[in-house]
């Protein structure tokens, strides 16, 4: 038996043509960090706040160890809530907003006392109790809101982008105050976020969100390994997109032919993804014909566009592989570093480079991206450097990352 | 384009307030204490205040006004909330009510008295009502509400006017970031109740406060509610001032003058009080906005 | 928490209607009175009150007195007190408590208390029985409402705008009428509503600064009820509130939910 179920759970407001919130099904085992990850507007408070229940559901029901809490008013929930701002009572001190719930349970004074220090030292803000919720910096107002909803012991934390309005230092300081108060408290997470890299970070399982549905719930590795669909592929690093078509388990492009062990079968419309790392040399006349029409030096590596049969591809070499523009090269594309993915049906796909993956799921950033890399030359290139330079691809972020 | 300095924006205003209203204020002290007297030699004089503060009508006109100013504040806040709270729920016919909400504020005080005079005289609307339906028997056995000693016609009508003015402050405050934290709350285990008194009202207490100064102070002084609806004794002090200051004997206009300046220096203690309280409200207030 | 709660609703709006729209009822019926004696529910119906409004010169004047005093004292109100506003809204300086406090004071002495000492101090610098004077002297009540208004309005206006208008090349004149009061308007608007309210519904000072001379329409209101004719009172009464009921529908929008926040009523 699953924790925290979702079932069919489905919001649609009044003066809204579509349901924010599509008939969503998801298993959230003990003990877990599920990230709920997305582009902002997809669902994702909305979904937070019907678990908690500030906002009533449409349809479906919701179910912690079994049963259904939709009918149990929000104060009367086994779940706490975190919010993005950390809406410490303003006329309290520290110590006074922590026991805040624990006041509402009618907890004797003595005992609160005890558990808002052991609270304090678990968030390392020992000495803090007496000090106004507004004397502190943000990094700290957000431990004494996390200490504040896990005082009351719930079964289900929710997080709602936490850490989205601190800088990069704190949010990572935050992240691994999470993970560490994760070892020392018996408590399931349920964590909203539109950073992926929180995201890979903190879950044991993340289960992307796109306008209201839940696209892939898999754990962090997969989307780097086996996305399921153009949308993710491109959300988790993916660099190149060919159209493709599937047959069984066979997939077809101008590059070739491919087959993937552990691919669905499928008949019709694929879209071909390649990470940029994928292409090895290979000596004249062998693998594939290639074209360089740019280049961008990165350091470490080169990025190059390069036409390769009908395709423009983005591939990636060590910097002492130097090519001219113009140049003929010919290449390999290593089976591992080669997926395919569904078209997401609405959008047609078509030959496109996305260089780099995104910081974060805004809409907006993915879109400027693609048209970036619409146009050909080295200027459009310098845009994706520091990104490029940030986090190169999923493997070495792993890597990277403390 | 280059700063204008502080004080030169703010000097228009503080010498219009100064030369047109301040003066004025002093002058009135003056008066008070015989300043200008020439029929006596006595540079300065506190008989006015010693006659004043020893007679039986300032004393009750002092505890009436008092009285009728903090229960119309007191009804007026309560009311106040009940109704905001309400009202920023979203319902069918919301925003017919806001307008019904917001109708009286800009009618004057005194044409809502007229209208309770005509709704609570002893012949009034309400009393031909209830003989209608045989409640009473004669105009004389509906209770004395308008011109009685109590004042209640006199509250009715400061109610009726101010508690929109105050459950407006509040509703615009219900519809901002107030009800994140009220969810806030809710999430920790604080029923409706523990969320309005642990949350909701600490909150509103600045904007209900700064109100609720203004509502006081109006209701202290006024003079044209009071003329309409008040009693022949006790009078409300705004009505004894100017009937003492239109008096045919001029010797009772430093006692005019006393208590009308005794009528400033409460009000300015009050708010002086109320500000510094406000103010650390404020201040932490500010700092939250801040942030956001 | 997302429930609905309508059943302790509808006796809260019963009370909130009750309490607006009764006290309307006796006085639209006064208005079309000819006499009303008790206890009859209704009165006899007749227009002269209405016949009389209209044809009375005195009436008719006030009205028009009214309206100039009221126009010219929300002008002034906002020559004045607008750099005061956006100073106390936008500026953090030494005793600016004090400084408010001091702006506040018109607003909470009562007008009984200064009035006084006004009349002694305007007669002595002729402002007395004149419109300057009555104009001047309702301008020092209304300043209050407008700068603590327009300055809320204020603490949500971010400067930078006027900075880049000015480095793009707008003067002074160019980012005050293409710039600030665009953005700032709601508010502005409502500020200046209150200004008005508040001179429109002066009886006191007018009466004891303006003398004989300024006859605006509260001293002709005053003068009916002090007559205790009924039905004339209550049509001027009408006619006094309907340019205030007006403005405030033109101006409803920047008044509800949200716009009340934004307009700064709340910090009247």
């Amino acid at each position: 038996m699953t924790f925290l179920t979702l079932r069919g759970l489905t919001k649609r407001y009044d003066d809204a043509e579509t349901p924010c919130v599509k008939n969503l099904d998801l298993n959230i085992e003990r003990g877990q960090i599920v990230v709920l990850l997305g582009p902002s507007g997809c669902g994702k408070t909305t979904t937070l706040k019907m678990i908690a229940g500030l906002t009533e559901p449409s349809s479906g029901d919701i179910l912690v160890e079994g049963d259904s809490v939709v009918q149990i008013p929000t104060e009367k929930r086994p779940v706490s809530m975190i919010f993005q701002k950390s809406l410490l009572f303003p006329h309290m001190t520290v110590a006074e907003n922590i026991g805040f719930g624990l006041r509402m349970r009618g907890m004797k004074q003595a005992i609160i006392k005890r558990k808002v220090n052991e609270m304090l030292d678990l968030v390392r803000l020992e000495g803090y109790g007496d000090r106004r919720a507004l004397q502190l910096s943000g990094g700290q107002e957000q431990r004494v809101s996390l200490a504040r909803g896990l005082i009351i012991e719930p079964k289900v934390l929710l997080l709602d982008e936490p850490f989205s309005a601190l800088d990069a230092e704190l949010r990572l300081e935050m992240r691994g105050l999470i993970m560490d108060l994760k070892k020392k408290i018996d408590v399931t997470i349920l964590f909203v976020t539109h950073d992926q890299q929180e995201a890979v970070m903190l879950a044991d399982k993340i289960a992307l969100m796109i306008d209201g549905e839940i696209v892939q719930y898999d754990n962090a590795q997969t989307f780097f390994t086996r996305p399921l669909t153009l949308r993710v592929a491109e959300f988790f690093g993916w660099t190149n997109f060919v159209p493709a078509s599937q047959k069984g388990k066979t997939v077809t492009c101008s590059l070739g032919e491919f087959v993937f062990d552990g691919l669905e079968e499928h008949n019709g419309p694929m879209c071909l993804t390649i990470r940029p790392e994928a292409a090895v040399l290979c000596p004249k006349g062998e693998g594939i014909r290639a074209v360089i029409r740019s280049s961008v030096y990165m350091g470490t590596r080169i990025d190059y566009r390069v036409d390769c049969m009908d395709a423009k591809l983005g591939i990636s070499f060590d910097s002492d592989q130097v090519f001219e523009i113009g140049e003929e090269i010919f290449i390999k594309l290593q089976n591992n570093k080669v997926w395919a993915v569904r078209c997401d049906g609405k959008e047609p796909c078509d030959n496109r480079i996305v260089w780099g993956p995104p910081l974060n799921m805004q809409d907006t950033s993915i879109e400027a991206r693609r048209e970036q890399n619409e146009g050909e030359g080295i200027g459009q290139s310098i845009g994706a450097l520091d990104r490029t330079d940030e986090h190169h691809g999923g493997d070495s972020r792993e890597k990277d990352n403390p | 384009m280059k700063e204008t300095k502080t004080w030169v924006m703010l000097l228009p205003t503080i010498l219009v307030i100064s030369i047109l209203f301040i003066i004025p204020l002093i002058y009135t002290v003056l008066l008070s204490l015989n300043f200008f007297s020439i029929t006596s030699n006595q540079a300065i004089s506190f008989n006015a205040y010693v006659d004043i503060l020893t007679s039986s009508s300032f004393t009750d006109s002092l505890a009436f006004s008092l009285t009728i100013a903090l229960i119309s504040t007191v009804a007026s806040i309560l009311i106040a909330i009940v109704v905001s709270m309400t009202l920023r729920n979203t319902f069918i016919g919301r925003r017919l009510a806001l307008f019904v909400y917001q109708f009286n504020i800009p009618v004057p005080h005194y044409v809502v008295g007229i209208s309770i005079l005509l709704l609570f005289t002893q012949t009034g609307l309400v009393s031909r009502w209830f003989y209608a339906f045989g409640l009473i028997a004669s105009p004389s056995s509906f209770p004395v509400i308008v011109f009685d000693q109590n004042g209640i016609g006199v509250i009715i009508a400061f109610v009726l006017k101010f508690f929109p003015f105050i459950g407006i402050a509040i509703l615009s405050l219900l519809l901002t970031s107030i009800k994140d934290y009220e969810e806030q709350a809710a999430t920790l285990g604080a029923n409706r109740i523990q969320r309005f008194i642990h949350v909701l009202f600490p909150m509103m207490m600045p904007s209900i406060l700064f109100s609720s100064i203004l509502v006081f102070a109006y209701a202290f002084g006024s003079y044209e509610v009071p003329f309409l609806l008040g009693s022949t004794y006790p009078k409300a002090l705004a009505i004894l001032a100017y009937q003492k200051f239109t008096d045919i004997d001029l010797n009772s206009r430093p006692e005019a003058m006393a208590i009308a300046n005794i009528m400033t220096i409460i009000i300015v203690a009050l708010v002086i009080l109320a500000y510094i309280q406000l103010n650390t409200m404020n201040r932490m207030r500010a700092r939250q906005n801040g942030k956001e | 928490m997302a429930k609905n709660r309508s059943r302790s609703r509808i006796p809260v709006l019963a009370v909130l209607y009750i309490a607006i729209i009764v006290p309307i009822i006796p006085i639209l019926m006064w208005s079309f009175s000819f006499r009303w004696t008790y206890p009859n529910l209704l009165p006899t119906w007749s227009p002269r009150a209405w016949d009389y409004v209209f044809s009375q010169s005195s009436i008719i004047s006030a009205i028009g007195a009214s309206i100039i005093v009221s126009t010219l004292v929300t002008g002034l109100t906002l020559i004045i007190g607008y750099p005061a506003a956006k100073a106390l809204g936008t500026r953090e300086f030494k005793g600016k408590t004090i400084v408010e406090i001091f702006i506040l004071l018109p607003a909470i002495v009562p007008v009984i208390s200064a009035v006084m000492g006004m009349q002694g101090i305007y007669l002595r610098i002729y402002l007395s029985d004149s419109l300057l004077g009555v104009v001047l002297a309702q301008t020092v009540f209304t300043l209050p409402y407008l700068i603590l208004g327009l300055a809320a309005v204020f603490k949500n206006y971010n400067m930078e705008y006027e900075q880049v208008a000015s480095t793009l090349g707008a003067d002074r004149w160019r980012v005050l009428t293409q710039v600030t009061v665009p953005s700032i308007f709601p508010g502005l608007v409502v500020s200046c509503l209150f200004a008005f309210v508040v001179s429109w519904s002066q009886y006191l000072l007018t009466l004891m600064i303006g003398g004989a001379a300024v006859n605006t329409l509260p001293l002709e209101l005053f003068a009916l009820m002090t007559s205790q004719d009924y039905p004339v009172a209550c049509a001027v009464s009408i006619i006094f509130i309907l340019p205030v009921l007006i403005l405030l529908g033109l101006t409803s929008k920047y008044l509800t939910t949200n716009g009340v926040a934004k307009g700064g009523i709340n910090q009247i």
